[in-house]
């Protein structure tokens, strides 16, 4: 299981007391969820992408034959492919 | 002057369409973001890249009286066949929103950032992907959230996830639902596991059960737009859901399933060749420009068309894998655009007054020639579809083309008549011809297989 699958059923714990609350009917703006979270799904993203980043580093320099990619710099890829 | 019946929403301007050319107005109310953007390097970069469609400014008077007081007019070059969402492969789908990541992500370095996320912003050339909304991009407010995120997760990732997790294509919903697939409903469909990992807790197990929840959320929101965003988490989002859609593939399937995917049929070789040269014979001498090819499969006659002259050939088919593999098969080629089209329920025109997503004929303007190979008995046979219907619909397309007609002897025939009763007294070659000349001459035709299967080269009267 890739590592943020694992941090996924740590976290989960975090957060299945709104999972099981009782839906009211209310209707609400849909942009609304989305506001709310972003700053600790935006928090957990930016901690987890440094852990990858600093624990590829690591094992790169322990291990400098069994290279493990780090996360990936897609933007710099696309560039390259122009024309 | 005609306004795009799909350009009404946004008041920063309009898309009209005159004379074969592309035009954007910008209002007084789009003109303070887009002239602040205009010069960012990174935005020249990615329309210098072939990321970010161009726009080049041009005298308001070729709008006329459409020219927008105290705004701008530019021009766009043509995208030579416009699509949909819900006519994209998988493949087509993710790239469209790694597209929009990459885009967002490289902005948000250089403090711009984009004001929706609608995967109709996005067209493809080829296999490859273009963003065309010159008015989503604006300056970066220091602390502001990605106020797109829900659209981008409707529009692009749950569509994705309802592919890779469950197995079921997308494109049926998507277009019975333009504006994408809710967090709540997708969420209903997912098994346990999928929706707690942490990924979809975040971007669609949690929003859905908010939205559905008290309304003290609109509180709650106010108060965590007051509080913000630090730039490093809205940027850290983005790749968490790059990485994400980077990893997905439809269920069962990896990109090495396409790679080596190969249509069976029931014709060797030999006659396969004689098609292939059919076709290129026809296209080196009618030199059509853009081609269409129903049942593309894999995008093989397409490909025949491309190398014998054609500059632009489009694919349809209802096979999801081999439209899949077709789209890996031509990876960043730009004159190959394979699209999903049930040819007995063909995209029509949906969304506001029912014109703001054009059906697929009203589309296909410019194709010059129409292929129908190995196709005429889908119809014919397995849609009940009578010859005079079905050969109006083809020729609709385009002025000339070729038909392949499948005999009631030929071994596909016989498999699709095995299990029900044979109530095609007409289905025969005279009869078949016979509704091809009330519309069209007959130019050229030629036996292919041992079925007698046969071409039929047409040019409309």
């Amino acid at each position: 299981m890739k590592f943020s699958g694992k941090l996924g059923l740590a976290g989960a714990g975090l957060f299945l007391l709104p999972l099981y609350t009782v839906p009211a009917h209310a209707y609400i703006d849909p942009g609304t969820a989305s506001i709310v979270l972003q700053s600790i799904v935006g928090a957990i993203a930016a901690g987890t992408l440094f852990f990858r980043t600093h624990l590829a580093m690591i094992w790169n320099k322990l291990f400098p034959g069994r290279k493990k990619a780090e996360p990936a710099s897609p933007v710099a890829d696309r560039f390259g492919d122009a024309g | 002057m005609p306004v795009d019946p799909a350009s009404y929403r946004d008041p920063a301007g309009h898309v009209f369409s005159v004379d074969d050319k592309i035009y954007r107005t910008i209002t007084p109310r789009g003109l303070a973001d887009f002239t602040a953007v205009r010069g960012n390097v990174a935005l020249s970069e990615m329309v210098n890249a072939g990321w970010v469609i161009d726009s080049v400014e041009v005298d308001p008077d070729v709008l006329r009286q459409d020219a927008p007081e105290g705004g701008l007019v530019v021009e766009h070059p043509r995208v030579p066949f416009i699509s949909y969402p819900y006519e994209w492969t998988f493949g087509a789908l993710k790239a469209a929103a790694l597209l929009h990541l990459d885009i967002q992500i490289k902005l948000l370095e250089h403090d711009v950032v984009l004001s929706d996320a609608s995967a109709y912003n996005i067209q493809f050339v080829g296999t490859r992907p273009l963003f065309i909304d010159a008015l989503s991009f604006r300056p970066y407010v220091d602390g502001e959230h990605w106020l797109a995120h829900r659209q981008f997760c409707e529009q692009f990732l749950n569509p994705l996830l309802l592919y890779a997790k469950l197995g079921i294509p997308f494109n049926a919903w998507y277009r019975g639902s333009l504006e994408g697939i809710p967090a709540d409903q997708l969420s209903s469909a997912l098994n346990l596991q999928d929706k707690l990992s942490l990924r979809a807790l975040s971007h669609i197990t949690l929003p859905a059960r908010l939205q559905s929840g008290a309304g003290s959320s609109v509180q709650a929101a106010a108060k965590a737009k007051e509080r913000g965003l630090p730039r490093a988490r809205y940027a850290a989002i983005l790749v968490q859901l790059r990485d994400w859609i980077s990893s997905l593939s439809p269920k069962g399937t990896n990109d090495t399933t396409w790679r080596n995917y190969a249509h069976q049929n029931t014709y060797d070789d030999a006659e396969e060749a004689a098609k292939h040269a059919f076709v290129s014979k026809f296209v080196s001498e009618r030199k059509p420009k853009m081609t269409l090819d129903l049942g593309c499969n894999t995008g093989a006659y397409s490909d025949t068309a491309l190398k014998a002259g054609a500059e632009y050939a489009i694919g349809l088919d209802a096979d999801h894998g081999a439209l899949e593999a077709g789209f890996h098969q031509h990876s960043n080629d730009k004159t190959y655009l394979p699209l999903y089209q049930d040819a007995a329920n063909p995209s029509p025109g949906i969304g506001w007054h029912n014109q703001e997503r054009r059906p697929l004929a009203a589309r296909c303007g410019d194709v010059d020639a129409v292929f129908a190979l190995a196709f005429e008995h889908h119809l014919a046979i397995a849609k009940n579809v009578p010859f005079d219907h079905f050969v109006d619909w083809i020729m609709d397309f385009a002025p000339e083309g070729i038909i392949e007609f499948v005999p009631k002897n030929d071994p596909t025939v016989q498999q699709m008549l095995a299990l029900r009763d044979d109530i095609f007294d007409h289905y025969t070659e005279e009869k078949f011809m016979e509704a091809i000349k009330k519309r069209a001459t007959i130019v050229n035709t030629q036996k292919v297989t041992q079925s007698d299967r046969v071409l039929i080269q047409f040019a409309r009267k």
